[in-house]
């Protein structure tokens, strides 16, 4: 452990002059971890006297060390876990969600007076070396953070009920403090604005060829222009990050070279001391509340019927995010309660229950390749077993493909097990669908799913769902779709309401 | 009922068992490299001493504690933490990391790149600044060698201004981005030499 003898930070505010901004930073989704599936959100305090990657980062994170699976799930939802304040430099936080996780970070500015400053140092210290309790949904880094702001912000109120990162940001958006916004997009999307100004045969051959052997060609190396070695520079270091394990004698002496023959050039504006943007200013961000509740219409062969959809839990490739086009789907306890007309009197029934379920779909980039998979444990109606719930644990894999600048394509193989409490299977499926994503309010999909009971092949089931989904505003849409689930065709239009905002 | 439960169970375990076969045919054992600001240290898992710094050797996979000693110097534990293979059948069935990885960067034994590991070892009686600020230096130049290799062709950027920030940081110090440079072409652009050229400029 290092000691800590960090200066106390209101001696590194710096002088008359410097910046009083603290800056809200939100880590976007990482699809790879449903525990950050809702992304993470920490605090940067600027300090005009120091290069970005030293400013001082205050987060707050849960020590989960030593826990497995099962264990880090109950915990995380019932407790058990301890957090702490800990006190980082930004270049630290850069690295581990730009570089390694691949992850979008948004800053949003709070410009706090120089009185305020003093006093969120001062909170900051107070709570530091204390550990508190650690929950996945309602103390967690957002709850804690939030709470230190609303001890300095008069606009920010202290937490209450769940609290999501996306949540912390839209309370400082509306506080009357937000100054401006900020996007430091993940490295394989700076790599694909680094590769856009190099030469075509640079790019193909980083996109076609094991990169541990690009790296080691110095004699191809030496030839590129200054641009192109600066992307392969790039595009190596980002591949070595990702790697498990360590470079090939040849990559490392490859990319040894590349960093010397770099460093020999003299290019730019040198003498420049201007320093750096923080990140590329961006209009205000606006999430999704994470909540949905949504009423839907459905017609089909059994008539007409409503159904309530509530899904306490979501996030979703619907959400309109500036640049961001998440592709990852989550469900937690989320329901469908139908009424439906039964002879004299209408009655509630379950339509389909998801107690986890999510689809992490990342087609290939020049920097890092995406699998994509799935798992989820569902009940819903009519499947190879007949008619009825069915529950479903399913898991499976496969690969996502890139349709021109909106389109993404997808296919799964998925093996499982499937009850209806009477009968019981294992089952082989797959899965494939077609995504349309364009940053507008405007959503489309199609989505196919086969299964077969592993047991008796002859049986098995189809499910075929087309949707389009219009986004009124952050707080409200309009979604219709057509489903084919077995024999059953049935047409909806619902209109979705997020609680939160 | 324990039909139902066993073929769950099955279908559950079916892909962990191809998981785990992918293991067994990849091997358990990794070939890592320990470098140190001290040539010769000893180097220890569970007690026995498996080499010296600088170290390229196997070791198993999953959690490791490595122990470094060296005449003169306090002693210094790295912990190699298992990182699971990113979620091809989900990081809540196999359990694997969640999340991030923030131990590359913290503290004295930190991972610079894949497989690579550089322990700082202090001397007795070594002054608390002193070797922070050396630990500090080398760490943030070997860790970020490769943007700081950008930012001296351009003459500017953030890294190069932080790494000479942790140079300069003492009043003694007035190295300028053509010691950057300097130091890197004397260390033909490996991490572990360039950090020792950084610490000299100290």
């Amino acid at each position: 452990m290092m000691p800590c003898l960090a200066a106390p930070l209101s001696a590194q505010s710096g002088g008359e002059g410097s910046s009083q901004s603290v800056y809200v930073a939100y880590a976007g989704p990482y699809s790879a971890s449903p525990a950050s599936a809702f992304g993470h959100v920490f605090l940067i305090l600027a300090n005009d006297s120091t290069p970005h990657a030293l400013w001082d980062v205050i987060n707050f994170a849960a020590d989960t060390e030593g826990a497995g699976p099962l264990g880090f799930f109950a915990h995380g939802i019932a407790g058990g876990f301890l957090g702490r304040f800990e006190r980082l430099q930004l270049h630290e936080k850069v690295r581990e969600y730009e570089q390694l996780d691949d992850r979008d970070v948004w800053l949003t500015e709070l410009i706090l007076t120089t009185e305020q400053r003093e006093q969120l140092y001062q909170e900051i210290e107070s709570v530091s070396g204390h550990l508190y309790p650690y929950t996945f949904f309602v103390h967690n880094c957002a709850y804690y953070l939030q709470l230190l702001l609303a001890k300095v912000v008069d606009g920010i109120d202290p937490p209450s009920g769940v609290t999501s990162p996306t949540g912390v940001i839209d309370v400082v958006l509306r506080s009357g403090s937000a100054g401006a916004n900020y996007l430091r997009p993940a490295a394989t999307q700076q790599l694909e604005v680094v590769a856009r100004n190099a030469n075509a045969p640079v790019v193909a051959r980083l996109r076609s060829e094991n990169w541990d052997d690009v790296i080691a060609d110095t004699t191809w190396i030496a030839d590129l222009s200054t641009s192109d070695r600066h992307l392969v520079q790039q595009f190596a270091v980002l591949q070595a990050q990702n790697s498990r394990e360590g470079l090939s004698k040849e990559a490392t002496s490859g990319l040894a070279f590349l960093r010397t023959i770099n460093a020999r050039e003299e290019s730019g504006s040198r003498g420049n001391t201007e320093r750096p943007a923080i990140g590329v200013e961006v209009p205000p961000p606006e999430f999704h509340g994470y909540s949905r509740l949504s009423i839907v219409y459905n017609t089909g062969e059994e008539g007409d019927w409503i159904s309530m959809k509530v899904r306490p839990a979501l996030h979703d490739e619907m959400d309109p995010w500036t640049s961001h086009r998440p592709i990852n789907t989550l469900e937690f306890l989320s329901a469908e309660i139908s009424l439906r007309a039964r002879a004299d009197h209408i009655a509630p029934r379950l339509e389909s229950f998801a107690l986890f379920s999510q689809r992490s779909l990342r087609p290939p980039t020049l920097g890092i390749s995406h699998r994509s998979w799935m798992i989820e444990a569902v009940a819903s109606r009519n499947g190879m077993l007949g008619d009825g719930i069915h529950l479903a644990v399913r898991t499976g894999g496969g690969a996502t493909y890139a349709l021109g600048e909106v389109g993404y394509a997808y296919g799964l193989l998925t093996t499982g097990a499937v009850s209806t409490g009477s009968e019981a299977t294992l089952a082989l499926g797959s899965e494939a669908g077609i995504l349309l994503l364009p940053m507008s309010q405007w959503r489309a999909g199609i989505r196919w799913a086969r299964e077969h009971s592993a047991l008796r092949w002859s049986h098995n089931h189809n499910r075929l769902q087309g949707w389009l989904r219009y986004d009124l505003n952050p707080a409200s849409g309009i979604r219709t779709s057509i489903s084919a689930n077995g024999a059953e065709i049935r047409h909806s239009v619902s209109i979705d309401w997020y609680p939160s905002r | 009922m324990r039909r139902y439960i066993g073929i769950a169970v099955l279908a559950v375990a079916l892909p962990l068992t191809v998981a785990g076969c992918a293991t067994i045919i990849s091997g358990t054992s990794q070939t890592i490299s320990i470098s140190s600001n001290v040539d010769g240290a000893a180097i220890y898992l569970d007690g026995v001493q498996i080499g010296t710094t600088p170290f390229i050797g196997s070791v198993r996979k999953g959690k490791t504690n490595l122990r470094l000693e060296a005449p003169g110097y306090r002693d210094e534990t790295l912990a190699l933490s298992r990182q699971l293979e990113p979620v091809f059948w989900g990081n809540i069935i196999t359990g694997g990391t969640f999340g991030s990885i923030t131990d590359f960067v913290s503290g004295a034994a930190y991972q610079y790149a894949p497989a690579s590991y550089q322990v700082e070892l202090r001397a007795v009686g070594q002054a608390d600044a002193e070797f922070l600020q050396q630990n500090g230096a080398r760490k943030f130049a070997m860790v970020y060698i490769d943007q700081i290799a950008l930012e001296i062709e351009a003459g500017h950027g953030d890294h190069l201004t932080a790494l000479l920030q942790l140079i300069n940081s003492s009043e003694k110090n007035a190295a300028d981005a053509e010691a950057i440079r300097a130091a890197l072409e004397k260390s033909r652009g490996f991490p572990v030499a360039f950090g020792q050229q950084i610490v000299d400029l100290l």
